[in-house]
């Protein structure tokens, strides 16, 4: 396994990771009671993000105006793209084996 | 005695201990004997684990969590019995597949830069908090816009499925990707080729492509 996909597992994952992915998820199915779970305080959580909803916003009018006074480059950074190849359309694709 | 639900599964699926199947046909729940009174934040760790170590051995449609049932009865009529032939096409199309969510850091400068040569009025002086927040809040949709663009561009070309995730507030894009399990490897190098900063975590059941039904459309439907 890569080290670039950190493994779910083990414990390795916070707890606030592990919420993410499992939380709201799956399959429901209306017969199936959904018991309630202990000690999640999702509007603690909600409250937080709008205040640093409008932080963000004040920094991001700030950190503009200072681009804006700047002198425009040339040519805008553009991502490129990676240069491995695509993972799922060519499954068969071989490592090229070229020397020089 | 309740049960607590993990996923549906063939009903040859192996199962570690401590786990058990209730089965009817060819298709099974994976179901464990609830032992507290209710679930707790941490539980939602081990549901997790147990679902990633199925999801090693053959398809998993994940129920969702704190899901119970009463007994074995109530798990195969209400799971089993409503609709197996959507269970079984779910099962085949999930054969093989895996999640893995991807978290993609954008450079803020470098965001900025990009929408300022779209649109230069963007930074056009603002007086009073209002007028601040609200332009701000414009911003942040058009960089909302500009990298979920840019994710969506950089992460289809390496996944056979893409899904977006909702933010948490720390300006990164979440997405969930499927892909199929003998290409893990690969997704990683492209991962860590992509041009941004991006982290990801996986293989995770198929949370956010699996997609059952609810119930029947009608008694008459087909």
């Amino acid at each position: 396994m890569t080290t670039m996909i950190q493994r779910p597992g083990g414990g390795s994952t916070s707890l606030a990771d592990v919420l993410d992915i499992v939380l709201d998820k799956g399959i429901v199915i209306d017969a199936f009671v959904r018991v309630s779970v202990i000690g999640i305080e999702l509007l603690t959580i909600e409250a937080r993000i709008v205040i640093a909803s409008v932080d963000t916003y004040i920094r991001y009018v700030e950190a503009m105006q200072q681009l804006g006074a700047l002198p425009r480059r040339a040519t805008p950074p553009a991502l490129t793209p990676p240069v491995t190849p695509p993972v799922a359309v060519y499954p068969q694709q071989t490592t090229p084996m070229e020397t020089t | 005695m309740t049960l607590l639900l993990y996923g549906i599964v063939h009903a040859d699926h192996p199962l570690p201990a401590g786990l058990r199947a209730v089965a009817r046909d060819d298709l099974a729940v994976v179901v464990s004997d609830l032992g507290s009174a209710e679930p707790t934040a941490e539980d939602a760790r081990s549901h997790l684990d147990v679902l990633c170590g199925l999801i090693t051995t053959g398809p998993v449609l994940p129920l969702r969590f704190a899901s119970t049932a009463a007994d074995d009865d109530s798990v195969r009529d209400n799971a089993l019995s409503t609709d197996p032939v959507a269970v079984r096409l779910e099962l085949d199309r999930l054969t093989g597949m895996a999640e893995v969510h991807v978290q993609l850091t954008f450079d803020d400068t470098m965001v900025l830069g990009a929408l300022l040569d779209e649109d230069p009025a963007l930074a056009r002086a603002v007086t009073g908090l209002d007028a601040t927040v609200e332009r701000g809040r414009h911003i942040a949709g058009r960089v909302d816009a500009w990298t979920a663009r840019q994710a969506d561009a950089l992460l289809r070309p390496i996944a056979d499925d893409l899904v977006r995730l909702a933010d948490r507030d720390n300006g990164q894009q979440r997405w969930a990707l499927l892909v199929r399990h003998d290409e893990l490897d690969r997704l990683g190098d492209a991962i860590g080729a992509l041009p941004v900063t991006a982290t990801a975590i996986g293989p995770l059941p198929p949370y956010n492509f699996v997609s059952l039904p609810a119930k029947p459309v009608s008694r008459w439907g087909f």
